[in-house]
Order: C-alpha cells, then sequence, then structure tokens
C-alpha cells in the first residue's frame, strides 16, 4: 500500500480549498434556499418476480471426510420453526442507541447518555445509570466475552475509559495506563480477561498493546512475543484471543500466519493453510472473523480470485494451535450474488453467521448492478464450523443493524430513522442426530460396507448413489453425483427451497456417506 | 423532508473543527469531477435537514459516512454516464480517447466506498472496528472491502507491468 500513499495524499489535497468559513457560509446560505450543489440519488428498483425466482439453485457440496452429521432439532424434514425473526419492541423515539451485544443472561445496549440498557429478552429494557463513574461521555466500544461486559468510551477530554460488568447491570469503572486514556484503539475481550492497544497509524513501531484481568491494573504485552511486530487485527473470543496483520493476502498455496492465546499473554504462532481443492482458484486471502463454540475454535476468512466472487473460507481446530481448513460454506445466494459474513456470534452450543446478501438492482440505462443495501439478511447456525443449517431471511441487510445473540436467542436492531427497531428470533439450533433418526437403509448399508474395515471404491458409489436416491426419494429434482479419486464425492440438484435441500441433504449425507467417508479420509 | 436545523455558533465551531479532515476525506472519496468542498457542503447541508449537528454522537463519523454516500451515488451516476460515452465514440470512430495509466487513475478505478476503507486504514491508521463506524457497515464487511480494493490495486499494477 506504501505506493499509494502519495497517491491519497494527492488527492485528498485536490481542488481549491475554500476554507471552514467560507464552507460555513455556504452551508447556511443553502440552507436557506438555495439550490442543492448535488442532484439526489436517482430512484432505484430493486427487481422482482421473474428475475428472482428464475434463480435455479444448484448446489455441489464437496465432502471430504469428517463424521459429522447435524441437522435442525427434532424435524429433518425441513421445517425453519424457530428461526424466524419477528418484532420484538421498540424503545422512546427519541432514545438512540449506540450498539447491542449479548451476554450471559441479556443483552447490553448503550445509549447517548451515560446510561446503558439492560435487557434479558429484548422487549423491555431497563435503564442503568452510570453518570456517576463516566460523567458526560461518548461510547465508543461495547463488547462481550465469557466474563461479561466492557464499555469503553471518551470523556470530555477525549480520554478513554473502561466500564466492566459481570452480569450487565452491576458496572465498575476502570482504569487504563495514561498511554491508553491518551490512545487508545480498540480493546479485546477473552476469556477472563481483556487487551487494549494503542493506535498505530502506518503500522507505527511504538504501538503498545496491554493486559488485564479486571481493567484496572494493567501489564504491556512483550512486542517481541509476535515474530513480525504487533499484528493489527486482535479477536477476543470465548476461548482467547486470535491474532493476525489484516494487510496480509497471500498467494493462494501460500500459509497464512497467525497468533493464538488463551489468557492474552503467552502467544503461539502458527498457520492457516489453504484447502489444496480451492488453492486452484483462490489467489488471495485473510482471516476475517474468529469465534470459539465448545472446544472448537473457528476462523471465517475471505478468499478471492478472477474467476470468483469473494468466498467464506472456514477453519477450525481443537486447541488454537493446529488448524484444519474446512469445506466452503454454501451461504446460499438469493440471487446469485457475492455475499459477506457480518458476524459471527456464539450462541449456546452453536455458532450464528449472520449472512447478508446484495440486491441486484437496475438502474434507468437498465444496466443492472449489485447494492449491498438493498439486500437481506439470513442467520446460518453450525456447531463445528463444518455443516451450516439456515434460518429464514429478514431484512434489512445487516449492514445497518446490530445484531447480539444470547442463550439461544437472537437480537437484531437497525434504526430506519431515528426509532430503534428490534428483532428477536430463537435461533436454529444444529444437534448431532442420533443414529435412531436416520435412514435405517443408509445405516445398515454403512455397516455393511465397513464390515471389513475397508471402503472400496466400487462400495463407496454405491452408498453415495443411494444417498442421490435418498434426495431424490425426499422431493430434490435432478440430483447428480460424482466420486473423486482421493475419496471426495460431490453431489448437485435443482430445487427452489434451498432450506429443504439442506437439511435432506444432511439427512441422506448422514444415513449414507458419512461413516464412510470419515474412514476413507 | 425533515425540519432543517438552524446553524447556532457551536455548530459552527464544530465545522471549523471538522473541515480540515472532513474535506481531505472528501477530496479522497470523491470523482475527480467533484469539488471535495461541494462533497463537504452538501454533507453538512444533509445533516443540518436531518438532525441537529451538535446532538450527534460522534459528528465526524455522521458525516463521512454521508461523504461516501453522496461519492458513492455520485461515482454511479458518472459511471453510467461514461459507459454511453464510450458507446457513443465507438460508434463514430472507433478510437476511445487514450488513458493514460497512472496511480491516482489506479486509485479512481476502486470504488468510493472501498477508498475510504483503504484511506481510514491505512493512511488515517483507524483500526477496521472504527473504519466500519466511519462507512456504515459491519467490520467484516469492511474487512472484505479493504482486502477487494487491495486485489483490485495489485491487479492493475501487475497490468501496467505487462504493458
Amino acid at each position: 500500500m506504501s505506493r499509494y500513499q502519495d497517491t491519497f495524499a494527492a488527492l485528498a489535497g485536490r481542488g481549491d480549498v475554500a476554507g471552514a468559513t467560507a464552507i460555513v457560509d455556504r452551508v447556511r446560505h443553502q440552507l436557506e434556499g438555495s439550490q442543492t450543489i448535488i442532484s439526489p440519488p436517482r430512484a432505484r428498483r430493486r427487481l422482482t418476480g421473474p428475475v428472482l425466482t428464475a434463480a435455479v439453485f444448484a448446489v455441489m457440496l464437496a465432502v471430504v471426510g469428517a463424521g459429522w452429521a447435524l441437522r435442525i432439532a427434532g424435524d429433518h424434514a425441513g421445517d425453519a420453526t424457530g428461526t424466524t425473526w419477528v418484532t420484538a419492541g421498540t424503545t422512546a423515539a427519541n432514545e438512540r442507541f449506540f450498539a447491542i451485544a449479548g451476554g450471559s443472561g441479556g443483552f447490553v445496549a448503550d445509549t447517548l447518555r451515560p446510561v446503558i440498557r439492560f435487557s434479558a429478552d429484548g422487549i423491555t429494557w431497563e435503564e442503568v445509570d452510570l453518570s456517576e463513574m463516566t460523567g458526560a461521555w461518548t461510547p465508543e466500544r461495547l463488547l462481550s466475552g465469557t466474563g461479561g461486559w466492557a464499555l469503553v468510551g471518551l470523556d470530555i477530554d477525549h480520554r478513554a475509559m473502561i466500564l466492566t460488568s459481570p452480569d450487565g447491570q452491576e458496572w465498575t469503572k476502570g482504569a487504563f495506563p495514561d498511554v491508553l486514556s491518551r490512545s487508545l484503539a480498540s480493546v479485546a475481550v477473552g476469556a477472563g480477561s481483556y487487551l487494549a492497544w494503542t493506535a498505530a497509524p502506518f503500522a507505527d513501531s511504538t504501538a503498545e498493546l496491554w493486559w488485564s484481568d479486571n481493567a484496572a491494573s494493567w501489564q504491556r504485552v512483550d512486542p517481541a512475543v509476535f515474530a513480525d511486530g504487533l499484528p493489527d487485527s486482535i479477536v477476543g473470543h470465548g476461548r482467547g484471543y486470535v491474532a493476525w496483520s489484516g494487510d496480509l493476502a497471500l498467494d493462494g498455496g501460500a500459509p497464512y500466519p497467525i497468533y493464538t492465546s488463551g489468557d492474552g499473554v503467552t502467544w503461539r504462532e502458527t498457520q492457516l493453510e489453504i484447502d489444496p481443492d480451492l488453492a486452484a482458484v483462490v489467489t488471495s486471502w485473510e482471516p476475517a472473523l474468529a469465534q470459539t463454540v465448545g472446544d472448537r475454535w473457528i476462523i471465517l476468512g475471505i478468499g478471492h480470485g478472477p474467476e470468483i466472487e469473494p468466498t467464506t473460507l472456514v477453519w477450525t481446530s481443537a486447541d488454537g494451535v493446529s488448524w484444519q481448513a474446512q469445506p466452503t460454506p454454501t451461504f446460499d445466494v438469493e440471487d446469485g450474488l457475492a455475499n459477506q459474513v457480518g458476524w459471527l456470534l456464539p450462541a449456546g452450543e452453536n455458532l450464528i453467521a449472520i449472512v447478508s446478501d446484495a440486491a441486484l438492482v437496475e438502474g434507468e440505462d437498465g444496466v443492472r448492478t449489485a447494492h449491498w443495501d438493498e439486500g437481506s439478511a439470513r442467520a446460518w447456525a453450525t456447531s463445528d464450523g463444518v455443516i451450516w443449517i439456515a434460518g429464514e431471511r429478514f431484512e434489512p441487510s445487516v449492514r445497518r443493524a446490530t445484531i447480539a445473540i444470547v442463550d439461544g436467542s437472537a437480537i437484531g436492531w437497525w434504526e430506519p430513522g431515528n426509532r430503534p427497531q428490534f428483532v428477536s428470533a430463537p435461533v436454529t439450533t444444529v444437534t448431532t442426530p442420533p443414529e435412531s433418526e436416520l435412514d435405517p437403509a443408509g445405516i445398515a448399508l454403512q455397516d455393511e460396507i465397513l464390515a471389513d474395515g475397508e471402503v472400496t471404491r466400487a462400495e463407496f458409489e454405491s452408498a453415495v448413489a443411494a444417498m442421490a436416491q435418498c434426495l431424490t426419494d425426499h422431493g430434490l429434482e435432478d440430483v447428480h453425483w460424482s466420486v473423486d479419486d482421493d475419496g471426495g464425492f460431490g453431489f448437485g440438484h435443482r430445487s427452489e427451497d434451498d432450506e429443504a435441500e439442506s437439511l435432506i441433504g444432511n439427512y441422506c449425507e448422514a444415513s449414507y456417506v458419512d461413516r464412510l467417508s470419515a474412514a476413507l479420509r | 423532508m425533515n425540519q432543517t436545523s438552524q446553524m447556532t455558533a457551536e455548530d459552527e465551531d464544530l465545522i471549523r473543527a471538522l473541515y480540515p479532515s472532513l474535506r481531505r476525506f472528501a477530496g479522497v472519496v470523491g470523482s475527480l469531477a467533484l469539488e471535495p468542498d461541494d462533497l463537504v457542503q452538501e454533507a453538512l447541508v444533509r445533516a443540518f435537514r436531518t438532525v441537529r449537528l451538535l446532538d450527534l454522537e460522534d459528528p465526524a463519523a455522521y458525516l463521512r459516512r454521508t461523504v461516501v454516500n453522496l461519492a458513492s451515488s455520485g461515482w454511479r451516476r458518472r459511471a453510467r454516464e461514461r459507459r454511453a460515452v464510450r458507446r457513443l465514440t465507438t460508434e463514430i470512430s472507433q478510437t476511445n480517447p487514450a488513458i493514460y495509466p497512472s496511480d491516482i487513475a489506479d486509485l479512481l478505478q476502486v470504488e468510493p466506498r472501498g477508498r475510504a476503507v483503504l484511506y481510514l486504514h491505512d493512511i488515517e491508521g483507524l483500526d477496521f472496528t472504527e473504519v466500519a463506524r466511519m462507512t456504515d457497515m459491519t467490520e467484516g464487511a469492511a474487512r472484505m472491502l479493504a482486502s477487494r480494493s487491495r486485489r483490485k490495486l495489485r491487479k492493475l499494477l501487475e497490468s501496467e507491468a505487462t504493458r
């Protein structure tokens, strides 16, 4: 990026500078009735009808081993109960929330006043007065972790302060060392500890990283623990932290160095490697989000390539050190457009990825372009980072929303006008189905094949063919399949019900193929 | 249309404080056909027509988001016009005006929102949480857009190297 720094400076300084006084005069003049200089954007039309419904949902799943078997609890026929988002409540018209974060037992929202609101259900919000601790201040960050919440803001002298709470209702004022108070960049909440670091323009080598287990006394983290200097992205989660340097987008086959830590003090360098099947099409990639569910660490990344839309990549780890690339999630897109994962949040035994889709919008000249702000969003649930179960779509796009999830329920918030709106729903539950709920014919077939401890290609093909028949029997059309030389397989079909496809696919795969794939791996 | 706020002396002081950085930002995200001061002016006018500037929790972030939105809508409109001009030019002579490669031309091929993300993160040194606030997107989306924009710049550099 250094090549472009001077160019950015040139752009930033271009044109005749009117000066602040002239701008003040011009604004006042325009407010009093002068014409606007820039025309308002033309009305855009979102395509409906044939353009959307003509989409053919053709899904190819590349399954490479793994002994998992998951589906929505209680009903494998595709019922979406528990995934519909409904309006949960509103607050007073003039109250504006800054952010929402879910944690143990409820949600916390910070406001423009020195108060926060706490809610156990997303509907009723009780006020907690922080003014004695904060005075007049501006909230900057609301974070949640396994130890509770952290609220960071700036006082009237623009000095950073931090408040913490174990339950969202009782708050304690912490204390930053002077350097953090003067130049705090951000804070991460891990498993019972906090990390805070200073702003680092141009990767300034003077940036500092600090650790605390109580937000009141802080210790500086030795930067030498990071071989390449302080990383510029640190993500806190339920089992610690993941860190990396965000500017590092590598060529497809190169491993990506990251750092992980359980306590924020001891860091281990490790690497992410891309799935060899993807290396052919993904030419650059980098991590983006990290979380944990149960004992499993999960990182979502972004892969790019000249032939593909930006692609979500997944890695999982049992210890934060050894990472395995997982199949790319099939976050099916309504309009065949790119999508983006905006949030990755823990919810009980699951992780919920909120995926936002772009919408195709036709301009007056007939040119259709993708607009993120007019798309919709969908919650995808996973318990292992491998199988992702779709919830229903909801609008608006999460780009304008804050999402928080707590104890199996979810809440979103966005702000049409100045009146906050809330939606909430129990999120999809993902569990490993007991064998008794799978297709007995598939279980018997896998038992028979595995009896001699060997899976031949012919046997595997027969199982995949039976799985394809299972999909057909459950209503999928034009099911086709193939088996790779290395024991992987793929299948595709036509269906306009991608949720049913996902559920039925998991049911049939789990019944007929999963244990064989695991044996082949 | 919401009621227009009256500009107070406190508002004027706030504008004077925010103007230098906001103007630099407008210069980066706006197209060359747009004067940065015009973008700043329009963003301020729209802000006053919607809210009272001093009531905003973060006026700087609000105004930057407005500038990005204005630049994006303007960029799209001009992009369509350019296509029309190009079609017309091609029909007449089959000779397009020469487009000379330059770093500025490279940057202007990145969409305004992408330029905004790169500028805020790489030049102003904001972390992606802050960049997301300034550009009205999620942190993950900001990271993705930065990555996509860098990829585009790399591709442009590579293509220049082979020319």
